[in-house]
């Protein structure tokens, strides 16, 4: 009984190392997951060209009075244009995105030129109405959370304030991207938010779509070059940014799992240690009767094996559950500390996220687990192994 | 070495410490067992017996002299040599049994014939056949602790007799168990000696035990004082065994 107890909670160090390397293992390629498909769901475009002053934070300051809507430094409209002209330039794209209020709630207004954003993002996944019918035109397509939090429908007339700049506009349609933040936006038409936020002529940043991916790099160049105060980053580069930050978590999680799993490698070890002296005697009958050294070493060894195989299943079963849990649990603290009551709402984005299980992370954790326990056993597999016989037989 | 010498002990010394102590336990101890006997080693307790059993049985290690067990010479023996020596040539039946407690009287008499790779159904064969040699076969399923004292010397004595072994060495067979065990465990011995010739060492001090021996070594301080065979052995009965 006693032993069977010690088995146990020996399995049980192994299963938490185990669990905790998987679950964080799962939890960090879901996390790049959901990261890769948020970055390829915001970016239709290649390139996002957008003022150099913005890291700068005292020319910032010059540029943007405090307090205004405006987050980024203004480009002027026309490089949009001269960009446009550049070899292995597809489309361009001005937009400008600024903070505005929505009947009463602070939200991020993007104003769009419709033509020219279809061609280089790709459209608005509208679900109800349509998009805004003309260029300068007083119609929103408002993101379905943000329709819901505003109580508003296709057809409601909402008021729109852009720092001082005041408009009513129509809710033309309704779009979705299956992720909360993305949806607490409104599109209005480009020259609508120009003239409400007073900055007829300029935008906040210009998107370019490239001819084909292998230009990209050779584009940002060619802007670079011809535009020195502007900054042009490559959306690939991004994205490898965002996976190297994903990669980083990854090693941080790895290392967290690497302590939990030792701490169990040295209860297998301990547990081993306890398993020789107790079976002395028997290790003596077996050595006596003809059992090799190498016989003995394989039973001890086998015996720690035995205990990280049965760890890393039970932590493998455990870590699904942890995996679906610590997230919800996460986003649920998260929620109750955000300020402000109408954001109480756990965001849905790592909710519905559906759990990434890799073989990798699969493989890793039993592996591990298993050649922890192994490797833990090795000592005292030895020491059985190495035992005197006749000194064995005596131990009472 | 005699024709029909089985065990040949030659100026065996063995000297322990503990810690700056040192205890003399065989001072040069020379013998022969002769194929087939069942050979006693008597004498009082310390004398130096149980080393001398743990040598032949190839558990411990003489720091001078010679031993060779059926034309095996012990000290050219290391590591797998000497497990094989163990397994095939030598069955020991300790003096508190030492049978595995988790494994069934049936699994601690296969033991021995496991280790000898024995394929899986000879080896039921075996262990059946050893099992009714002893008169345990209705407890072939039990575990240990669930047998008398007498019972588990029977279980030692079928495990000992597994792979057939040159030489039996026995550990004061009676020291655990009442006079009723002792008298059934060496009409035993002297049934299995009688039927297969399987060659006995046996110590002990119980006048029980060595009437049933064919040659008496007395033992003192390590050293052989006196042996005795045929009308000699119960000459040294009534002596001062």
């Amino acid at each position: 009984m006693k032993r069977k107890l010690r088995f146990g909670l020996t399995v049980a160090g192994i299963a938490v190392g185990v669990a905790l390397v998987f679950s964080l293992l799962s939890i960090a390629a879901t996390a790049e997951r959901i990261a890769v498909q948020q970055f390829t769901r915001l970016v239709g475009y290649d390139i996002a060209v957008f003022n150099g002053s913005l890291r700068q934070g005292r020319l910032q300051q010059r540029q943007i009075p405090l307090g205004s809507p405006v987050l980024q430094s203004p480009v002027a409209e026309y490089v949009a244009e001269a960009i446009s002209s550049l070899q292995g330039v597809y489309a361009v794209s001005p937009v400008i995105t600024v903070r505005g209020v929505v009947n009463g709630l602070s939200v991020t207004v993007q104003g769009i030129d419709l033509q020219t954003y279809v061609e280089v993002v790709g459209g608005v996944n509208i679900v109800e109405g349509k998009m805004f019918s003309c260029g300068n035109c007083s119609e929103a397509v408002v993101g379905r959370s943000l329709l819901l939090e505003l109580n508003a429908t296709v057809g409601s007339r909402l008021n729109l304030s852009i720092g001082s700049g005041v408009s009513e506009v129509l809710v033309s349609g309704v779009f979705e991207t299956g992720m909360r933040i993305q949806e607490m936006v409104v599109y209005v038409p480009l020259d609508l938010v120009q003239k409400l936020a007073g900055m007829e002529g300029y935008a906040t940043q210009i998107l370019v779509k490239c001819e084909s991916p292998r230009v990209v790099e050779a584009v940002v160049n060619s802007i670079t070059s011809a535009f020195p105060g502007l900054s042009a980053v490559s959306m690939v580069a991004a994205l490898q940014r965002v996976e190297e930050a994903v990669n980083t978590m990854t090693a941080f999680f790895l290392s967290i799992g690497a302590v939990a799993l030792t701490a169990g490698g040295f209860g297998v070890m301990n547990t081993m240690f306890m398993a020789v002296v107790e079976r002395t005697r028997e290790i003596g009958i077996l050595k006596s009767v003809g059992a090799t050294d190498r016989f003995v070493f394989t039973l001890f060894i086998t015996e720690s094996a035995l205990i990280g195989f049965t760890g890393s299943f039970t932590g493998l079963v455990v870590g699904i559950a942890l995996s679906r849990l610590i997230p919800t649990a996460v986003v649920s603290i998260g929620g109750a500390r955000s300020p402000g009551a109408r954001s109480l709402q756990p965001p849905t984005n790592l909710r519905i996220a559906e759990l990434v299980i890799t073989p990798e992370a699969v493989s890793i954790a039993v592996v591990t687990g298993i050649a922890v326990a192994t490797v833990a056993g090795l000592l005292p597999a030895y020491r059985a192994a190495r035992m005197k016989p006749v000194e064995a037989v005596r131990y009472v | 070495m005699s024709s029909e010498a089985v065990v040949v002990v030659r100026d065996v010394h063995k000297t322990y410490r503990y810690g700056r102590s040192y205890v003399r336990a065989l001072r040069g101890i020379s013998l022969e067992v002769t194929r087939g006997d069942i050979a006693c080693l008597v004498g009082p307790s310390g004398s130096g017996k149980t080393t001398l059993l743990n040598i032949v049985g190839g558990i411990d290690f003489p720091d001078s002299g010679a031993v060779v067990v059926d034309g095996v010479d012990l000290g050219k023996l290391k590591g797998r040599e000497l497990s094989n020596y163990r397994l095939r040539k030598i069955g020991y039946v300790f003096q508190f049994y030492n049978l595995v407690p988790v494994l069934t009287v049936a699994e601690n008499v296969e033991l021995p014939l496991a280790l000898a790779g024995v394929d899986k159904k000879i080896r039921e064969g075996r262990v059946r056949e050893l099992l009714e040699a002893v008169g345990l076969a209705h407890l072939a399923s039990r575990t240990p602790d669930s047998l008398s004292g007498g019972e588990q010397q029977r279980v030692a004595i079928a495990r000992a007799l597994a792979n057939n072994p040159a030489v039996v060495l026995m550990d004061e067979p009676s020291a655990s168990i009442d006079v009723e065990s002792t008298v059934k465990i060496m009409k035993l011995v002297e049934k299995l000696n009688g039927e297969l010739g399987q060659t006995f060492i046996i110590a002990t001090h119980d006048v029980l035990v060595a009437r049933s021996c064919s040659k008496i070594y007395k033992i003192r301080d390590g050293m052989v004082v006196g042996v005795y065979s045929g009308d000699n052995v119960a000459r040294a009965l009534l002596g001062d065994i």
